[in-house]
């Protein structure tokens, strides 16, 4: 995937809606927008190091720990879609983001924010960084610590009434 | 402790394990989207009526905590509580354990009731509401998970 930078997040190429991925209702269930979300990082994983390679050489890899949708527009067969990434915070075993999926016409389909964990697989337990992910990752941090904290984090579920 | 509704069992499919050798994140909300199918089935909300009344529902938010990993072939099931109902939008909670009864995961969401036409945000039929209500007041008896409303951070 490319390393293209909009508006200071990182985006992933485009991703399309496939047709196994349309429910009763029409449209990309909503079970689906996790899977563009988890392909859609999949560059920035590969940038600060993580992947297949990694996991087999150091026998650590990265576990999601909390993952939160926020589903803002339908998506239908066909639809292309970029992912956005913004980090927000990055401790010694963890690393928090948000995404944004943006469909080619420009607007957002779907906001996510996860927290992924930093995983010794002999555990499976949380493990600390080694120095040169941990630097890549304070790097991007870095790089992206300008960009405003979006308002819906932190935010407990609820309805409107 | 667990939540009052019990969903039936599924087996993970094969293509939702990913290369740490585990189910994938993303799939997780399959099953648990398959539990909330069952009970909105119970509660008129279901295939049918989606299908028939040119009203649907639509999913307007979901958090899931990851607690323990699922290895490949695994069964499990899904458990539920109605938190909160309103006249177009209810609150719920989930749990996902495996067939041997240990937690896998939690699901928070909230699933709004959709006027097709628009599509757009539409009140439930008096029945469906009524049904809500009730499953509401008969899971106010388990208590809420200390889980719901926490932030989402790193620990340091």
């Amino acid at each position: 995937m490319s390393a293209a930078v909009l508006e200071g997040k990182y985006v992933s190429d485009p991703m399309e809606v496939r047709p196994e991925w349309i429910d009763h209702n029409g449209h990309m269930n909503m079970a689906y927008y996790g899977v563009l979300f988890d392909h859609g990082s999949s560059h920035v994983y590969r940038r600060i190091g993580f992947g297949s390679a990694y996991r087999k050489e150091h026998r650590h890899t990265t576990f999601s720990g909390d993952f939160r949708v926020r589903y803002l527009r339908e998506l239908k067969l066909g639809d292309r879609v970029r992912c956005a990434f913004q980090m927000l915070d990055v401790g010694p075993k963890s690393f928090h983001y948000v995404q944004e999926l943006i469909h080619e016409d420009g607007w957002v389909a779907a906001t996510g924010e996860e927290l992924s964990l930093h995983i010794d697989q002999s555990g499976p337990r949380v493990a600390p960084y080694p120095p040169g992910i941990k630097a890549k990752l304070d790097e991007i941090m870095d790089e992206q610590a300008h960009l405003p904290r979006p308002d819906y984090v932190g935010k407990p579920m609820g309805l409107r009434k | 402790m667990t939540l009052p509704y019990r969903a039936a069992e599924q087996v993970l499919k094969p293509e939702w394990i990913d290369f740490n050798g585990h189910l994938n994140m993303a799939y997780y909300v399959v099953l648990f989207d398959w539990g909330v199918d069952e009970v909105q089935d119970q509660i008129g909300l279901g295939v049918r009526y989606a299908e028939t009344s040119g009203f649907t529902t639509f999913s307007a938010e979901f958090r899931i905590r990851y607690v323990r990993e699922l290895p490949p072939g695994s069964r499990v099931y899904s458990t539920f509580r109605l938190l909160d109902v309103g006249p177009k939008a209810y609150h719920f909670c989930q749990e996902l354990r495996h067939a041997d009864g240990w937690l896998a995961a939690t699901g928070e969401g909230i699933s709004l009731h959709i006027d097709r036409s628009g599509p757009k945000v539409a009140p439930y039929p008096a029945a469906v509401m009524q049904n809500l209500e009730a499953m509401l007041a008969d899971h106010a008896a388990t208590p809420v998970p200390e889980w719901i409303g926490q932030p989402m951070g790193v620990r340091k």
